[in-house]
């Protein structure tokens, strides 16, 4: 039939025909929080995005998650998580496609832990305040922490414990937290400190014990959360047509936005009129892509900036395309 | 680009048929008519057949060729409206339009020419051609600068034409052929052209057919590329070889009709698709 209307519209002057564009791609839920490696008793948060049978970016969707393994990352519905011990946890982001199609993406995260034990053991520090013995005692009161550490992620938590006996072997002591800066370690009177910002600090805990005050410190640097992530991607150009299309390539984020980095073995036709360089989730149009550039080097290094609104998982495909002629000439799969 | 090069193509095929022999002083020969392709497909620079968008060309055009002399013909080829369009890109998932249909219509590049007979009887004739491809057509055109109507540059065609009759039993044909080199400008390859045709007259001479072979060769001189364009689409280093036949109908004792039709059968940067044609002529 097609070169019937194309025999008919050569004859007859022009046609006022359509391209059909085969542009249907399965709805992808896409994960795009790059995290790994979270600590324990940290919170944060887990985003994922929804394209549609086009590839369209839908802003807004409805997505719920939850989580495999509570017990290690407690996760509510609008992705809000927080670590509750070791190990690893599957997530999961659920959401319904235009069709009524469920469809669903997973994350393994793994739980570390937020503090750096300290393996040195101070022994208890008795100050006598007060020399007025009145007993006899036959037990030495002692204070100790039993579970030092020497560095905690800020913004998580960490309970201390102590081990104290008084001179009659009890151990209940009504004992008295402090921190040296309140602005790096806040320590609650059961003991509980949060790290709050990066710095030093020391926490005392003490106890008066007939007029004898047994003090245990716990000197700890605070460091910066940085949770482990994703932070570039590589793969090889491939050609999909007649013309020659080659060469690896790096996505990475930068400081000042995403950088597109060809190698030194990136090679392209130069025959082709109006080849542009796109970020795609569709590589059949680039109806919904992100143009970033007429190509204008065809071999060797080089590289493109990207703005910094354009997130490193927000595209999962790179076009090579014509664009004045809609040929597709090649693709690379940025990740899976 | 490939449009660009299927001008020159459509040109020289579409309008070969009546110059074989030069004609006489005071007598010319005139053509209006339609050239039409469309095109889903195109050869790569690599000659593999890839997709594009649909895109059609048509042109409308005057064709002349005046015998100043006995040796000396004008040649004149003119494409007075010239037809880019592109069919409207739509999805077939959801229906939407990624782009209308797009459409420029302009005058196209002039031909002018003059052939000069080296020897015009004998049962072997010759002759040269000299034809400048005048860009007066529009380099950048449309949205995108794609849809242009000429290429910006002035050619000169050199041929040397040759043409013989000769007999199959009572049949007469006749045969003809040229070599020429197009010397192109602002960075294109030159071009070799190669052109043999033969054809026989039918029905008390009535009815002409014919067929037609023509290999156009870039000799990759040209500096001419994506990125050298300077905003220029043309693509360089086009290479055809058409095969083509036509039929003309003398209806009138002046006068008749033709038809054309072309076929590629290998190609680099140039539409993979027929050409159609049809025109009035007249030989006054």
């Amino acid at each position: 039939m097609k070169p019937l209307i194309f025999l008919l519209c050569s004859l007859f002057f022009s046609c006022s025909g359509i391209d059909l564009i085969d542009d249907y791609v399965p709805p992808t839920l896409r994960i795009t929080s790059t995290l790994e490696e979270v600590p324990v008793g940290s919170s944060f948060e887990i985003s994922a995005s929804y394209f549609n049978n086009v590839g369209d970016f839908i802003q807004g969707a409805s997505i719920q998650w939850t989580s495999l393994n509570p017990e290690i990352i407690s996760v509510e519905s609008d992705g809000n998580a927080s670590t509750k011990k070791e190990g690893t946890a599957e997530l999961v982001a659920q959401t319904v496609t235009e069709e009524g199609t469920q469809i669903e993406a997973r994350i393994r995260i793994t739980v570390i832990s937020n503090v750096i034990l300290d393996p040195d053991t101070e022994t208890t520090v008795p100050e006598t305040e007060d020399t007025e013995n009145t007993n006899t005692t036959t037990t030495t009161p002692t204070l100790d922490i039993t579970n030092r550490i020497s560095e905690i992620f800020e913004q998580t938590s960490y309970q201390i414990e102590v081990d104290y006996q008084d001179e009659n072997g009890n151990s209940t002591p009504e004992l008295n937290w402090t921190s040296s800066d309140d602005s790096i370690l806040e320590i609650d009177e059961n003991g509980v400190l949060t790290a709050i910002a990066s710095g030093v600090a020391t926490v005392t805990v003490s106890v008066l014990v007939s007029n004898t005050t047994l003090i245990a410190e716990n000197a700890i640097q605070v460091i910066a959360l940085v949770m482990e992530t994703v932070t570039s991607f590589s793969g090889n150009l491939e050609t999909k047509s007649g013309y020659t299309l080659q060469g690896s390539f790096t996505l990475s984020k930068t400081d000042e936005g995403l950088e597109l980095s060809l190698g030194e073995d990136y090679k392209a036709s130069s025959t082709l009129p109006g080849l542009y360089v796109y970020l795609s989730n569709n590589t059949n149009t680039t109806a919904q892509a992100y143009e970033i550039s007429a190509v204008s080097v065809f071999n060797g290094a080089y590289t493109y900036l990207l703005p910094a609104s354009i997130e490193l998982m927000d595209y999962q495909y790179l076009l090579y395309w014509c664009k004045p002629f809609n040929v597709k000439v090649g693709e690379a799969k940025i990740y899976d | 680009m490939k449009k660009y090069s299927y001008i020159i193509i459509g040109l020289l095929i579409f309008n070969s048929i009546q110059s074989q022999w030069i004609n006489e002083k005071g007598k010319g020969y005139y053509k209006i008519g339609g050239w039409s392709l469309l095109a889903d497909e195109h050869y790569t620079d690599q000659g593999i057949v890839d997709p594009n968008a649909t895109r059609g060309l048509f042109i409308s055009s005057f064709y002349g060729q005046y015998g100043l002399s006995k040796k000396i013909n004008l040649i004149a080829y003119i494409p007075f409206l010239v037809k880019n369009y592109q069919f409207a890109q739509v999805s077939k998932t959801n229906g939407k339009v990624y782009e209308p249909r797009q459409e420029y219509n302009g005058f196209g590049d002039i031909n002018l020419g003059v052939e000069y007979g080296l020897k015009t009887e004998g049962k072997w004739v010759f002759s040269t051609t000299l034809t400048l491809g005048v860009p007066t057509g529009k380099v950048q055109a449309g949205s995108d600068g794609s849809y242009q109507t000429g290429d910006g540059e002035l050619n000169q065609l050199v041929q040397l034409n040759v043409g013989s009759g000769f007999g199959i039993g009572k049949q007469n044909f006749y045969l003809k052929s040229y070599f020429g080199m197009n010397n192109r400008t602002q960075g294109f390859s030159d071009e070799i052209h190669s052109y043999v045709e033969t054809g026989t007259q039918l029905l008390k001479s009535k009815l002409l057919l014919l067929s037609r072979f023509h290999w156009i060769k870039p000799l990759y001189n040209g500096t001419l590329d994506a990125s050298s364009s300077n905003g220029n689409i043309f693509a360089n280093n086009v290479e055809s070889v058409i095969l083509g036949g036509e039929m003309a109908l003398n209806i009138g004792e002046k006068w008749g009709i033709s038809a054309t039709i072309t076929h590629p059968l290998f190609g680099r940067v140039i539409f993979k698709t027929q050409t159609f044609s049809g025109g009035i002529f007249f030989a006054l």
